[in-house]
């Protein structure tokens, strides 16, 4: 519906999971909302909507996050199943919640069923260096592993929270792209020198 | 409330295992320890109705008395006296486990059982646990009392839950289970109820056997809605989506549409989409009692906690209080629920908290049932969990052809012949010879060579010459076989990737219908519930192509061949415009399944009125036409249709109009059928030799 009507916004269903405690939602409500406002209302239905310009197309970014709801880990595979871009969320100063990651990834190539998918690894809390557990080596061992990309970031101090969504809005597209247009050039062009048979 | 209603829902869902079934109820109805358990007036009105359940599917032969049906179940004269003797020792186990040797005795002699007891006669091997419970499987209670005794339990923990653990938003912290353990308790009710679910799912042994229990738990899902109970509700929703149930398409292809749509009302409550406005909105409007879904408060606090910390001090800020006292109050409201009306049956009760389940290891858990999962379907995972950058080739042939081949799904080429199978055993061997090329990720080996072929994933030429060189071995090494190929179809591609940077898509010469229909999926891409990646999707277009031409032959590289996309398939809408010259009096759009296959253009006749996957297909054609002569393929002219292009024959004035869901892909049909229809000239390879 809303593709037809505003033909060039695309909406991206971007979906943050991580273990409780990692920051997740303080690096939503930090892109979501460049401040805080003192009326934030976390109860209505664009409260975790966000229209912006990424690479001169705009985007529109839906995003999921359940934070406070780890627990309920029952439904987790339920609203992975309709994410299209997922940030793998932990905490440099938890190592618990860095060993998740795999989980979590697991999980949502489970549930995707399939082998790759748009998702961005993320290393919260990157300000707090005197606490940090998980050195920036480790990380990228289990990014490479993974085959996914690998940001550190901060909410707290708003360091690279923007370009997490920004590049894996990217990623996202990349993927669909792989996925969609390909038809158009690899079948397409050869369709064109062909056409003039016909 | 419960009687005879009851009994007529049941039935539907009993039959699966009846002779174990009746004996358990019988057992039970005997067992007087089964009347104590029951509360209230519900004893006698219990036991007729599973009288009536039992005995009204049980016995067709309504000749024999209710109380002998109940001892004997649907056993036979040969394991009557057996039966009929271990009841009498009154112990309960032997019972138990007689059914499944009554049930495999009647089958092994043939004894003459109705054929619903004879199908279903075998328990799933599951049911025979927990034998203290009695009973052995949700299937065996009515949804409704599932309903009442879960929502019960619910209740029970969440009116436990204190405003203060609310508001401490520790929940998901470390010491979570001291500052907050209700809510720890409620969430793991929740977990618990999913868990149970996607148990009892998978203990079906057959597809069949496991829709049933699908259909039982949709049902739960309406009687929990009825109750307000949004917590289980979701809880049981969760389970039919996760990874482990969801991907049981043999199964939901059982589960009736009414059912299923139900069930898509049911999950539509719980989407995620604009922060929970289903639920928000179903919420708002309930009246208690009710047991809501309380993830979403949670979120809800966590979010107000982070947008209005506490202040220096330990001061409150207003706006915090307010909102959250904004939650408390609605959750509050809730905890008021009373479903006092509703009776406690311990028997059930003892059976929902039966399911041993430790919240610690839910991820093995999970892993367990996922594994059970492919198992009970492997070949469902294969068709979609496959690496998409190498055994694409094969997804198309799995996706319409649940087998665990890629030989297998010949079967549903035209060529339908079995003289194509003749290359599946020695071209398997072939490839398992070479199959440590294989990328890690692809789960399938093509009938013949392609892994290896694919792997090479060649980045040169040189690389290409040795794939070459390994189809043209292959080929030479099963000429015989190929010779009866070519009798089918006369020209035989090899399609080969030429566009080395991702190439894997190629033919061989038994497969290589299969494998084109990767580039089929690829167009549609969406459509298709494969997944495709990118570099896959580079596959089909620029391939090179060897002709194989039976009577000389030889291989033919035929670099620039317009047989890249010998093999093509989709979902299409067909309408007759002229057929043997004249207009016909009434011409519909017709929904089929279409598929190129060498010089034929086969139709498949769809299974239900929507849905535009394989799945929704026949398996078997339905008419295969030849293309070969007289067949010109072209876009419709009219600028409005982009998405229609036309077959037509002008020498017996034929005109058939297609449409497809999008223009790309009726390019892509379009460039798929002009290979066929255009004759083209092949070409001696450059780079192969010929193996005669």
């Amino acid at each position: 519906m809303s593709k037809n009507n505003q033909t060039s916004v695309q909406t991206y269903k971007l979906v943050v999971v991580g273990s409780g405690g990692v920051g997740k939602s303080c690096i939503t409500i930090q892109f979501i909302q460049s401040y805080f406002c003192s009326d934030y209302d976390p109860t209505i239905e664009d409260s975790y909507t966000k229209r912006l310009v990424i690479d001169e197309v705009v985007a529109k970014l839906d995003i999921l996050d359940t934070a406070g709801q780890e627990e309920f880990s029952a439904m987790r595979e339920q609203y992975m199943r309709s994410g299209e871009g997922f940030l793998l969320v932990f905490s440099v100063t938890d190592y618990a919640s860095f060993e998740e990651i795999y989980k979590f990834h697991r999980q949502i190539l489970r549930v995707k069923d399939r082998d790759e998918f748009p998702m961005l690894m993320i290393g919260n809390k990157s300000d707090l260096e005197a606490q940090r557990v998980v050195s920036i080596d480790k990380a990228q061992e289990l990014s490479r592993q993974l085959k996914i990309p690998y940001l550190e970031c901060s909410a707290k101090v708003r360091i690279n929270v923007d370009q997490a969504f920004i590049e894996l809005v990217r990623i996202v597209r990349r993927f669909q792209e792989s996925e969609r247009p390909v038809i158009n050039s690899t079948k397409g062009k050869p369709k064109n020198s062909k056409c003039c048979l016909l | 409330m419960e009687p005879i209603g009851e009994a007529s829902i049941l039935m539907p869902m009993m039959p699966r295992d009846l002779s174990s079934d009746s004996l358990r109820y019988s057992e039970k109805c005997n067992d007087d320890s089964y009347f104590r358990s029951l509360r209230d007036a519900s004893p006698r009105r219990e036991k007729s109705s599973k009288n009536i359940n039992y005995i009204s599917i049980n016995e067709k032969s309504p000749s024999s008395s209710p109380k002998e049906e109940k001892t004997m179940g649907s056993a036979k004269k040969a394991s009557k006296l057996k039966i009929k003797k271990k009841n009498s020792i009154g112990s309960l186990n032997p019972i138990e486990l007689q059914p499944t040797i009554i049930g495999f005795n009647n089958q092994c002699l043939g004894l003459p059982i109705s054929t619903s007891n004879k199908s279903n006669s075998l328990p799933p091997n599951s049911s025979i646990q927990d034998l203290d419970n009695l009973i052995l499987s949700a299937l065996r209670i009515p949804p409704e009392e599932l309903a009442q005794q879960i929502t019960l339990l619910d209740l029970a923990i969440f009116q436990q839950i204190k405003m203060d653990e609310l508001t401490s938003c520790a929940w998901t912290k470390k010491n979570k289970g001291i500052i907050t353990p209700n809510i720890v308790a409620f969430t793991r009710r929740f977990n618990h109820t999913s868990f149970w679910t996607v148990q009892e799912i998978l203990n079906g042994s057959s597809a069949k056997e496991r829709a049933e229990i699908i259909t039982h738990f949709i049902k739960l899902g309406k009687r929990l809605l009825e109750l307000n109970n949004l917590h289980s509700l979701f809880a049981v929703t969760s389970a039919l989506k996760s990874a482990s149930v969801h991907r049981l398409e043999k199964t939901w292809a059982c589960v009736s549409k009414k059912d299923r749509q139900a069930f898509e009302k049911l999950a539509d409550i719980f989407k995620e989409d604009n922060n929970w406005a289903n639920l928000r909105e179903i919420c708002d409007k309930l009246k208690l009692p009710c047991i809501p879904y309380l993830g979403v408060y949670l979120t809800d606090l966590i979010y107000i906690d982070l947008a209005h910390p506490y202040k220096s001090g330990g001061i409150e800020p207003e706006q915090r209080q307010i909102k959250m006292n904004n939650i408390l109050r609605v959750i509050s409201i809730y905890q008021n629920s009373d479903y006092s009306h509703l009776p406690v049956i311990e028997r059930t009760r003892n059976y929902l908290q039966s399911l041993r389940y430790i919240e610690e290891l839910q991820n093995i858990f999970e892993d367990e049932q996922y594994k059970k999962s492919l198992k009970l379907e492997p070949q469902a995972k294969n068709q979609s969990k496959l690496d998409a950058s190498s055994s694409l080739m094969n997804q198309g042939a799995n996706s319409y052809c649940n087998l665990e081949s890629g030989i297998a799904s010949l079967n549903v080429s035209p060529a339908k012949s079995s003289s194509m199978r003749l290359n599946v055993g020695p071209s398997t061997k072939f490839s398992l010879g070479h199959r440590k090329t294989q990328s890690l990720g692809s789960k399938y080996r093509s009938a013949s060579l392609p892994r290896n072929y694919e792997n090479h994933k060649s980045q040169n030429q040189n690389c290409n010459c040795n794939n070459a060189t390994l189809i043209t071995l292959s080929a030479g090494s099963r000429c015989s076989s190929c010779r009866i190929f070519h009798k089918i179809s006369n020209q035989i591609s090899i399609q080969r990737n030429e566009s080395f940077n991702h190439s894997r898509n190629f033919n061989l010469i038994d497969d290589s219908v299969l494998e084109d229909t990767t580039t089929t999926t690829n167009a549609q891409h969406n459509s298709l519930h494969i997944p495709l990646q990118a570099d896959t999707l580079s596959t089909g277009s620029s391939d090179d192509i060897m002709a194989y031409d039976e009577s000389e032959s030889s291989i033919i590289n035929n670099l620039d061949s317009p047989f890249d996309c010998a093999s093509f398939q989709g979902c299409v809408r067909r309408k007759t415009v002229l057929k043997d010259s004249r207009k016909p009096t009434v011409s519909s759009w017709q929904r089929y399944w279409l598929q190129v296959w060498a010089n034929s253009l086969v139709y498949f006749h769809p299974k239900s009125f929507k849905g535009s996957e394989r799945s929704d297909f026949k398996r078997e054609p339905c008419k295969v036409v030849s293309l070969i002569d007289g067949w010109t393929v072209e876009l419709t002219d009219n600028s409005s249709q982009t998405n229609t292009f036309q077959l037509i024959n002008s020498s017996i004035g034929t005109v058939y109009k297609f449409r497809c869901s999008s223009h790309e892909l009726t390019i892509a049909w379009l460039k798929a059928l002009q290979k066929v229809t255009r004759p083209y000239v092949e070409k001696l390879p450059t780079n192969l030799m010929t193996f005669e």
